[in-house]
């Protein structure tokens, strides 16, 4: 029986005793979930999935291609190109892949909507690629990447409007492209190297909630957003946690505003999120309760780093406990909100500390036989813990209903 | 309808960002007011992949980051580097906050402080273009080290934009050699032709040579010669011998005073590690191979052996005079004479941190070590100090002549390695043979362009510094550049960049 079917089992049955429906609505309500629910309507969603799955894969990778080659298209012409033909290409192409994709979208030609979606993320490829080149072409030397974060805002709306997953990650990597801009401009950390992606944190913490307040608007593309905030924010707190980065070096004195700005705009900005967030979900305490977990440590993370200046590049335990804690906290969080997605992200990331810790304490105490046997061990034991936690996890939502 | 409205706004609106770049760019050129400045770069390389097509990659003194007071200036803040023409070049005169001039005598040049957290400090990263797209038909065009022209404007928006780009005549490129004149004219400059920079043109690993007198402070006309040289002596019956490289080892030619062949040239295997003024050379032969021990032989210029020794020493050749040699690691130096079957020892020094060293003479080494440059007489066990380390700003190479001159180079603190790109400037020690050294003036250097590939029959390529006095001045050529310094007045006179010939050609 699906996990849904028993929850909403569980509700009926709930709504029966209280009185609010009677037997005979009880009876019929329960048939339809049976049949909703049930086996063969079970096998024929798991059927349609696995086909659209398969049309999404190809669509998705042969999209992918089409924007290499684009901007590959782009970088290896473009020195051959004279000046007004790399305006005229730099403003016609983007122009025309959209012009394509809103054909292939608009209402009464809805043959092939997927198509448009790929156009309009074609369209995202070309105008970073042009914007890049255009930049370069008439030297200008950005001191700031406010073309890239509109750019970055306008493909999310094109995302959202056109139900695009994939132009959605263009748009939250082109946020985090922008980012990282800014993050080097006024800290000097190089995008590679990552010394300090403290700010990362809070990038992915404004992403993580930016999706939590677009599930209204779609609650796939919201899923997305989730796990690429939960991506980010971990990421960089598994640099954090990282003794190879560990660099014994002070923050730079002086620091102007800009940089400063950089480091906490996104967790003030999260902070603004979660609190427009919690206001739509009054009532829903395991919401607020699951979103502050997370939130809270990166937040003590922030102020230890930022107020410490002696360890501003160092790693230390407060870091590695932090990481396995905000790893923990996003699993659970995860599980509270309905998302698969932040959960898989979370645990994949305990089970990389996990790894990460084994392998710095135990690697040169132990043969090497006892130490992956007795990692592997470890990691089936959470895999067997974590399956436990989501089972109890359902049956007391069903019980609680 | 309103989404298939909003969705029509979005999707339209990326072209229109992109129009926005063209309008500002367009601005920051149509409206320039500003003076066009030219300034020196040199082709640093052909960058650049299949997926992103080719790119040159330029350096200069203007187009380098600084090092900057880290308690003046903050990581993230725009300050401008300021730069002064003096002797016909751009010099650094520091960074500050604010400034715009833009001249023909100063340049402010817009450029943002970046921390650096391996090295520590901050620097300043100009705001100007150093890297430019291509096309095909130009790489081709393109010699290493090339020195480029820029013409450069300020931009009505305030970014500095290139208007043009010129490749100079023929750089000077490798010198092999700087001889005295026998007849007590101007030295004679052997040169490497420079070869295409685009590593994938067959034509950047041939390279070929030319000679040439230096006339009035400049490179005269150019003899070209069948090789890239490798070195040169003036013989003791006032003829030139220069060594050329072969496909296989090097060809030597005898010219006369007019740098004419004046004999026929000569096929010699093996690696050439010394050429004397009796016309004797010392060659490396033999090894690797199973079997095939290393041996130095001594051969005249017939290319009949005169002596032949074994060498096991795995240590740095320092260098061979007469029937003296020397060899070092970092810690251990040993003299050697070549007399015998085998090399025999005849001195031995244990010193800290050696960094390079030369002979002065048959009994004469001198050396760079931690306690400074020091002078090792066969015989004598205690070093004699030189230049004490407190004298000059680090520790640094050492070169001869045949005369026993002596040049110590160091590279000055805060500027980056000759091999890297970066702002490299130099000091330069010289010592007269049996004198004392003379502090000479800080000296910009050419960053150097390493070769892809030789064709020197596998002599090393010539980069060790050449140099010659004449007339009490000091010639010093080092990678692309010659450094031409008043000894008395102990004051840079020039730096010979170019030499004759060769037309002007437009980059972009």
């Amino acid at each position: 029986m699906s996990d849904i079917r028993q929850v909403l089992e569980a509700h009926v049955r709930d709504w029966s005793r209280a009185g609010l429906l009677d037997d005979a609505q009880r009876d019929r309500i329960l048939a339809d979930l049976a049949i909703t629910y049930g086996p063969a309507r079970a096998r024929e969603d798991d059927t349609k999935s696995r086909f659209s799955a398969g049309v999404w894969i190809l669509l998705s990778l042969g999209t992918a291609a089409m924007a290499a080659a684009l901007a590959v298209w782009f970088a290896r012409e473009w020195g051959d190109w004279g000046r007004w033909t790399r305006v005229l290409l730099s403003l016609g192409i983007p122009a025309a892949l959209a012009l394509v994709g809103l054909f292939f979208l608009q209402s009464g030609r809805r043959r092939f909507p997927a198509l448009g979606r790929v156009f309009l993320t074609l369209t995202a490829i070309a105008t970073l690629s042009a914007t890049q080149l255009l930049l370069e072409a008439y030297d200008f030397h950005p001191r700031h990447a406010i073309l890239s974060f509109v750019e970055a805002g306008l493909f999310g709306v094109m995302a959202f409007l056109a139900d695009s997953a994939l132009l959605l990650w263009a748009a939250v990597i082109t946020l985090s492209v922008a980012f990282g801009f800014e993050v080097y401009a006024g800290w000097g950390w190089t995008w590679i190297a990552i010394e300090r992606p403290l700010p990362f944190v809070g990038l992915g913490l404004v992403i993580i909630l930016g999706g939590l307040l677009a599930g209204r608007l779609s609650r796939r593309l919201a899923g997305h957003l989730l796990a690429a905030g939960t991506l980010i924010a971990e990421l960089a707190l598994y640099a954090l946690s990282l003794k190879a980065f560990d660099f014994h070096q002070p923050r730079p004195t002086g620091t102007v505003l800009g940089a400063w700005l950089v480091l906490f705009t996104p967790f003030l900005l999260a902070l603004a999120l979660l609190a427009v967030a919690a206001r739509r979900r009054r009532g829903e305490d395991s919401f607020a309760r699951a979103a502050v977990i997370p939130l809270y440590s990166m937040l003590l993370l922030v102020a230890l780093s930022s107020l410490w200046p002696g360890r501003f590049y160092e790693r230390s335990w407060v870091d590695t406990v932090l990481f396995t804690l905000v790893t923990i906290a996003g699993a659970l969080f995860g599980v509270h909100i309905g998302s698969a997605a932040v959960i898989n992200v979370s645990v994949v990331f305990f089970a990389i500390d996990v790894f990460s810790r084994f392998s710095e304490w135990f690697w040169e105490e132990m043969p090497a036989v006892y130490f992956f046997g007795l990692m592997g061990l470890l990691l089936i034991s959470g895999g067997i813990a974590l399956e436990r936690v989501r089972r109890r996890l359902i049956r007391r939502i069903g019980e609680g209903a | 309808m309103r989404k298939q409205t909003a969705l029509r706004v979005a999707a339209l609106a990326p072209p229109v960002l992109l129009a926005l770049i063209v309008l500002a760019g367009e601005r920051n050129r149509g409206g320039d007011q500003s003076t066009r400045v030219e300034i020196g770069a040199s082709a640093r390389a052909i960058d650049g992949t299949s997926y992103s097509g080719p790119r040159l990659m330029l350096s200069g003194e203007v187009l380098e980051s600084r090092e900057v007071d880290e308690k003046r200036f903050s990581p993230g803040s725009d300050v401008v580097l300021r730069y002064r023409k003096s002797g016909g070049e751009w010099t650094f005169a520091g960074a500050q906050t604010g400034g715009h001039e833009w001249n023909e005598a100063t340049l402010d040049i817009p450029a943002r402080i970046k921390a650096a957290p391996y090295a520590g400090g901050v620097k300043a990263e100009p705001l100007v273009p150093r890297e430019f797209a291509i096309p095909d038909s130009t790489v081709s065009r393109i010699r290493r080290g090339a020195r480029v022209i820029l013409a450069l404007r300020r931009g009505a928006l305030g970014d500095v934009w290139v208007e043009s780009a010129t490749q100079t005549g023929d750089a000077l490129g490798v010198v092999a050699a700087l001889l005295a004149d026998p007849g007590g004219g101007p030295p004679i400059v052997l040169g490497r032709a420079e070869t295409p920079l685009d590593p994938r043109n067959p034509a950047s690993r041939e390279a070929s040579g030319w000679a040439a007198r230096l006339v009035d402070g400049r490179i005269g006309a150019v003899t070209p010669l069948s090789g890239p040289p490798i070195d040169g002596v003036v013989l003791s019956d006032g003829r030139l011998l220069f060594a050329i490289g072969a496909s296989r080892g090097f060809d030597l030619s005898v010219r006369d005073a007019d740098l004419k062949a004046a004999g026929e040239v000569r096929h010699f295997d093996g690696i050439l590690e010394a050429l004397t003024a009796e016309g004797s050379l010392w060659i490396r032969e033999g090894g690797p191979g199973p079997g095939r021990g290393v041996k130095l032989v001594r051969r005249d210029l017939s290319g009949a052996a005169t002596a032949e020794v074994a060498l096991n020493d795995t240590k740095a050749l320092l260098g061979i005079r007469g029937e003296a040699a020397a060899f070092a690691d970092s810690s251990l130096l040993v003299r050697y004479r070549l007399d015998g079957k085998a090399p025999s020892e005849t001195d031995r020094w244990t010193l800290d941190e050696i960094r390079s060293g030369c002979l002065l003479s048959a009994d004469a080494i001198a050396v760079a070590a931690r306690k400074g440059v020091l002078l090792l007489t066969a015989g004598v066990k205690e070093p004699t100090i030189l230049l004490e380390p407190g004298a000059f700003p680090s520790t640094g190479d050492l070169f001869a002549d045949r005369v026993g001159n002596l040049l110590f180079v160091t590279g000055v603190a805060g500027t980056a390695p000759r091999q890297a790109a970066g702002a490299h400037r130099e000091r330069l020690f010289f010592r007269p043979a049996g004198g004392t050294f003379l502090g000479l003036p800080e000296v910009p250097a050419v960053e150097e362009v390493v070769p892809a590939a030789s064709a020197s029959g596998g002599n090393p390529q010539p980069s060790r510094r050449r140099f010659v006095v004449w007339n009490g001045t000091l010639f010093d050529a080092s990678h692309g550049q010659m450094a031409v310094f008043d000894l008395a007045g102990r004051k840079l006179i020039t730096r010979i960049l170019e030499r004759a010939g060769g037309r002007p050609e437009r980059i972009f």
